[in-house]
């Protein structure tokens, strides 16, 4: 039987059950922009172990010890569990790695950024791994009331107009223990990260908003001994795109021609539209909560309606 | 060797973009992107067709306040990146004339 979801601004038929998403009526009027498929057959490709191939409109990875994904034409994701996985695994690397792929085959704007939305209007964060996008999200989400609209993974659309939009993605967030531990969350019961022990994933349903809003800014999180608990600076130009461009979800994976242009295109268009800026700050466990409130008050001051 | 004698022009068209007047390039051999600033910009747009470092300093000169020799330097030095990155090629004396 198939179930219906809505994440990263697209309708997934799944013949998988997804727990870590909410469930869609399909009366609703969600019609399938991607399948998700159960291949039991044995897949021979990649032998060696964990392993990934990128050609033109068809990608496929294999995880050791969970499974084989085929994504083709960002139309169809066949999966393929190896005995005895964990179904959580299987789904985690369903709805990250091979969703990415889907994505940047279909051309969307996949960054790699958190994003919250503030008086109905999205801020995203973007930064390298281990930057602090999550934590900073889970306290603006925690203590300044917004509400969470994807974590690390973040599709940018763009309406008729060329106004950009933050695509709802998955309602968790992916924590490091101290982080958990400052927000005053146990891990009991949390499930740690397949690669990171110490890394949790907690899911949010309140706190999460499953619509899309309008992107009003991204700022790059940047660490800096010297600036304390923040200093918000705008970036402009060829660094502000360049800035968009580097933080794409697996940028390396756009591979034909045609999908490296497209989301060339979508850089430059966000760049010209929304204010990218670097926040720099001390990243010191102390500071996060003030840093979610200087976030926020910013974004406020910067969009007084 | 860059000097001021030296002719310059375009050797690819890489896919552009623009933000705040300043040029963005997705390099398609080489797999990178990369930004120009707004005085970077401004050679890449000269250089459509071919030009003299020297004409190129010329023309920077009569725009900003600054010396020629900070001027120079900053053109060789864009001029041998762009060279690096297979952007730019130098022009033989021989070949403009004819």
């Amino acid at each position: 039987m198939a179930h219906y979801y809505e994440v990263h601004g697209l309708c997934l038929r799944s013949y998988l059950v997804l727990p870590e998403l909410e469930a869609q009526r399909k009366e609703n009027g969600c019609s399938a922009d991607l399948t998700v498929t159960l291949r039991p057959d044995p897949v021979t490709e990649f032998q060696g172990g964990s392993d990934i191939r990128v050609e033109s409109q068809r990608a496929a990875f294999r995880i050791e010890g969970v499974g084989h994904y085929d994504i083709r034409v960002g139309k169809e994701i066949a999966v393929s569990p190896e005995p005895g996985a964990d179904p959580a695994a299987i789904r985690l690397f369903l709805l990250g790695s091979a969703l990415g792929l889907a994505l940047h085959q279909r051309g969307s704007l996949l960054l790699h950024a958190s994003a919250v939305a503030i008086d109905g209007m999205a801020i995203a964060f973007m930064g390298d791994q281990g930057e602090g996008k999550s934590t900073l999200a889970a306290h603006c989400v925690i203590h300044e009331g917004a509400k969470l609209v994807g974590d690390d993974t973040l599709v940018v659309s763009f309406d008729g107009e060329g106004r950009p939009w933050a695509q709802p993605g998955i309602p968790v967030l992916k924590l490091w223990r101290d982080a958990l531990q400052s927000l005053d969350t146990p891990t009991t019961g949390l499930r740690p990260d397949w690669y990171r022990a110490e890394k949790f994933h907690w899911p949010q349903s309140d706190s999460f908003s499953a619509r899309p809003h309008p992107l009003r800014e991204v700022l790059v999180l940047a660490d800096d001994r010297q600036a304390g608990t923040g200093c918000i600076s705008r970036i402009t130009g060829s660094l502000a795109a360049v800035a968009i461009i580097d933080n794409t979800y697996r940028v390396e994976h756009l591979d034909d021609l045609r999908q490296r242009a497209i989301h060339f295109d979508a850089c430059m268009r966000l760049a010209n539209r929304i204010p990218v800026s670097r926040f720099a700050r001390e990243r010191r466990p102390s500071n996060i909560r003030e840093m979610a409130r200087l976030v926020v008050s910013h974004f406020r001051m910067g969009h007084v309606a | 060797m860059i000097s001021a004698e030296t002719i310059l022009v375009r050797h690819s068209e890489p896919v552009t973009g623009l933000v705040d007047g300043e040029i963005v390039m997705m390099s398609i051999s080489a797999g990178a992107y990369f930004g120009l600033n707004g005085v970077g910009s401004e050679i890449w747009n000269m250089l459509q067709e071919p030009m003299q470092v020297s004409a190129i300093c010329d023309r920077l000169l009569a725009r900003y306040e600054v010396d020629r020799e900070t001027v120079m330097r900053e053109v060789i030095r864009f001029a041998g990146e762009m060279l690096d990155r297979g952007l730019l090629r130098l022009v033989p004396p021989g070949e403009l004339s004819a």
